[in-house]
């Protein structure tokens, strides 16, 4: 007889892949990284910039410079360089984060020839034409005034303001002002000093032919532009705790966000943080989804998350909820927190929280793009290729004293601040 | 090329198996053929709101989620008009946990009133942040009547008001279970550093002892042919106007399919299709403006959907639109466009083979399309379509008496 009550025998020792790759510098200096794997033909090309919010000066500007390079450049409208990315079947994507900038191209490998001269010319010499810089600033406005109808948006959007405050490009928000002052000249001028003269590295991944290697790398020794250090990035003066609510008319729901800063991946409690937070809210049967979602049905969701910056680590809780629950899911919220502080955790709710993040971290490791991705992230914060190792190791060995001591140190209530968007 | 085996179990289980040595990552996807089209219209939101419940407990496992993350493994679902699918991953050295988690809820479930009842206020919450507690977010509840008058298609997967949910009763849910959930309405896809023979002993030994039971036959309404325009005018508090048209297309595995699905790449898919570049950047009408087909099992529809610029009329966008689409009618695609789109596509299925998940659950969908094998030959379809064949079917298609047009004009009050 099959026994169906008993879970088959599972391990927690998986295989880690290795993130072996090729690398070598530009004439410039600028550090190329190559992931060749993968079965399929196909390549991503990421030019990462210290171009993010921080180095900017505030996220409205930092994206406009980012998202109009591919509108113009000398010698192509904005037109021309979609249709000459697009015929290729070749996809072209961009971000400026707060502590970065990327400017991204994924081609299948035997249209690169084609398709990397066009992401060259944006890259160098885009134009910023006046009408694509009032045609973006126009649609923008238009898209935040929608934006401000989601109560999560303006939850997300004024959050950070209230930890890192008004002032520090982490915590500025973005306002129909601050985009209307968006200017050419402004952009120019980013762009020469951020993109030109702040490349960091390029990330190469895919599967790629012996000739195809030589002409890509070939490119790559001719570009021009420069890996130089800018001036030290200021801290954020994080805010003492605050409650706050904004009052959204007709909303059905409240969002809700509570968080505070917590020490960041260099850390010796950063791996049990992350223990104490998937715990908390990482996963979907987390103390928050079981108690918020599963048992009371107050919402859709409810999750927690560690974001780590370069000068700053957040820890925040986010939800929305029914209107008329709001008062007591975030009564609960507290009772959550106050569980972690007061009670140690069963061994066996933390092993499957520990298990559940090695899982998570080997399903972030599928195939050479996201290889390529954990491997930026380590350069991003200048941590050594051991670290992840490191890590597991850690996450793997901490205790339940150890939460419960990292619990009482970082999750008292009065310690976080809290947003609440909704109607009153 | 995505190699694949292809078996079925003695109780009718559907099994293929797709081994891909490159990954750490194993993927259990079990497709079961019901979606909202196979709800009765006094009780839509159904086929949704169930797949919540398959995750309250089996009739041998208490808790679904635990065991697998104790396995390192991650899972989720989603429900669409035709079918709801349910996926996991996890690390290959742990695959017997999903075969045991899977059958185990195929076999029964626990039906928990408890469950029922907390799932029944999750979907609730889920209708309200979805639809309705977000700018435009009824646009589809309000378009789909208009479009459809007799087939299933004419509800939301998440149901036609809050009161189906609501009133859903324990019965209802096991009736449910019983009619759809069982081996011969389901395909099971693995796919990860796995081996075939493993997935058989596998598949022998949790799904084989599952009784199988007779395939439900549909006999849904079948929509008629549209004669006349339809237009709804709806006012809301957004900050900018909508315009959506739509109008009735083929089935999926209709021969015109690939043309219809180009038709709407070269309209309206990206920054240099037509409706963009002539509407967005040249016109400035609108602030977003695209095409895309709804790619159902049953004919479904060809949409256009925009939002204005603030300060243009309705009507003067409204004829920029059907400008574009009368030229498109009169003389058709130009080759370069054909072929830009071709090489996207091509590329589109390149890079969606770039993940485990991806495949796995591609593979189900093209056997429950009618063939697995179509995974490998989709793009030659697409490769197939003529510049003449998209001209015939645009003119076919963007006739005035084939529209339904939605207005969701924006009324801005503090």
């Amino acid at each position: 007889m099959l026994e169906r009550t008993l879970q088959p025998p599972y391990r927690n020792d998986f295989r880690i892949p290795s993130l072996e790759h090729d690398s070598f510098k530009t004439a410039t200096g600028i550090p190329v990284f190559l992931f060749k794997a993968g079965s399929e033909n196909v390549l991503k090309i990421e030019f990462v910039f210290n171009a993010g919010h921080i180095q900017a000066g505030n996220g409205t500007i930092a994206t406009a410079c980012n998202m109009l390079m591919r509108e113009g450049t000398k010698n192509r409208s904005a037109k021309e360089i979609s249709e000459a990315l697009d015929y290729f079947g070749s996809y072209y994507e961009s971000e400026a984060t707060r502590d970065r900038a990327s400017v991204c191209l994924y081609s299948l490998s035997k249209h690169l020839n084609s398709t990397l001269p066009v992401l060259m010319e944006v890259l160098n010499e885009p134009s910023f034409p006046e009408k694509e810089v009032q045609l973006y600033k126009d649609n923008l406005i238009q898209k935040l005034r929608v934006n401000m109808k989601k109560i999560d948006f303006v939850a997300r959007q004024k959050f950070p303001s209230l930890i890192f405050g008004e002032q520090h490009p982490y915590g500025i928000q973005q306002t129909e002002q601050s985009i209307g002052a968006i200017q050419r000249e402004n952009l120019q001028e980013l762009h020469k000093k951020l993109y030109l003269h702040g490349i960091r590295y390029v990330m190469i991944s895919g599967n790629l032919g012996k000739d195809e290697e030589a002409w890509l790398k070939n490119i790559l020794q001719q570009c021009t532009m420069r890996p130089e250090f800018g001036e030290s990035l200021s801290k954020p003066d994080i805010l003492p705790p605050q409650k706050k609510f904004i009052q959204s008319a007709e909303a059905i729901q409240s969002a809700l966000r509570l968080g505070r800063c917590v020490p960041g991946r260099e850390h010796e409690d950063y791996p049990g943080l992350q223990v104490m937070n998937t715990l908390l809210g990482g996963h979907f049967g987390s103390r928050l989804m079981s108690n918020i979602r599963e048992d009371k049905g107050y919402t859709y969701g409810i999750g927690s998350g560690i974001t780590p910056l370069l000068n700053a680590t957040l820890l925040s809780i986010s939800t929305e909820v029914g209107k008329e629950v709001t008062g007591d899911a975030l009564k609960e919220i507290y009772k959550e927190l106050q569980r972690l502080r007061t009670e140690s955790v069963e061994l066996e709710e933390l092993e499957l929280v520990k298990n559940y993040m090695l899982g998570t971290f080997l399903r972030s490791m599928d195939g050479p793009f996201q290889l390529a991705e954990r491997f930026s992230s380590l350069i991003d914060f200048s941590l050594p290729e051991s670290w992840y190792h490191q890590y597991l190791e850690k996450v793997k060995n901490i205790r339940p004293e150890n939460v419960l001591s990292l619990a009482k140190k970082y999750l008292k209530p009065e310690d976080f601040t809290e947003l609440v968007v909704g109607c009153e | 090329m995505i190699q694949f085996e292809k078996f079925k179990l003695s109780n009718g289980l559907k099994v293929i198996v797709h081994e891909d040595q490159s990954t750490p990552i194993a993927c259990v996807n079990i497709l079961y053929n019901v979606g909202a089209r196979d709800e009765e219209p006094e009780h839509t939101g159904f086929a949704h709101l169930f797949e919540h419940l398959m995750f309250g407990g089996s009739v041998n496992i208490p808790n679904y989620d635990q065991p697998l993350q104790m396995a390192g493994g991650e899972n989720n679902a989603f429900t669409n008009n035709d079918f709801t699918n349910y996926y996991l991953s996890l690390p290959a050295e742990n695959l017997e946990t999903g075969f045991w988690l899977e059958s185990d809820r195929m076999l029964s479930l626990a039906f928990s009133d408890k469950s029922l009842e907390v799932q029944r206020n999750v979907v609730m919450e889920e209708f309200k942040q979805r639809y309705l507690n977000q700018p435009y977010g009824d646009v589809w509840l309000l378009f789909k009547p208009l479009a459809y008058k007799k087939h299933p298609y004419r509800w939301n997967t998440i149901g036609m008001e809050l009161s189906h949910i609501e009133n859903a009763q324990m019965s209802q849910v096991k009736d449910f279970f019983s009619t759809w959930y069982h081996p011969g309405n389901a395909i099971l896809t693995v796919a990860g550093p796995v081996k075939t023979d493993e997935v058989k002993r596998l598949c022998e030994k949790w799904f084989a002892p599952i009784p199988g039971k007779p395939v439900m036959k549909r006999n849904l309404p079948v929509e008629p042919p549209q004669s006349e325009a339809r237009k709804l005018v709806v006012e809301r508090n957004v900050p900018s106007s909508a315009l959506y048209i739509a109008f009735p297309m083929c089935a999926r595995m209709h021969e015109d399919y690939h043309s219809y699905d180009l038709l709407s790449d070269i309209m309206g898919n990206g920054a240099s299709s037509r409706l963009y570049q002539s509407l967005v950047k040249e016109q400035k009408l609108f602030i977003e403006a695209g095409s895309y087909v709804s790619g159902d099992h049953d004919p479904g529809l060809w949409v256009f959907s925009g939002k204005l610029t603030e300060g243009v009329s309705m009507e003067i966008a409204e004829q920029a639109v059907w400008k574009e689409l009368e030229a498109m009618a009169q003389e058709g695609p130009t080759k370069d466009e054909l072929t830009r789109v071709q090489n996207k596509v091509e590329s589109m299925y390149t890079f969606g083979n770039m993940n485990i998940l991806n495949k796995a659950m591609n593979l189900a969908i093209f056997e429950w399309l009618g063939d697995a094998e179509f995974v490998n030959t989709e793009t030659e379809k697409y490769r197939k379509v003529s510049t003449e064949k998209i001209h015939q079917i645009a003119k076919a298609t963007f006739k005035k008496e084939h529209s339904n047009t939605l207005h969701y004009l924006s009324v801005t009050h503090a």
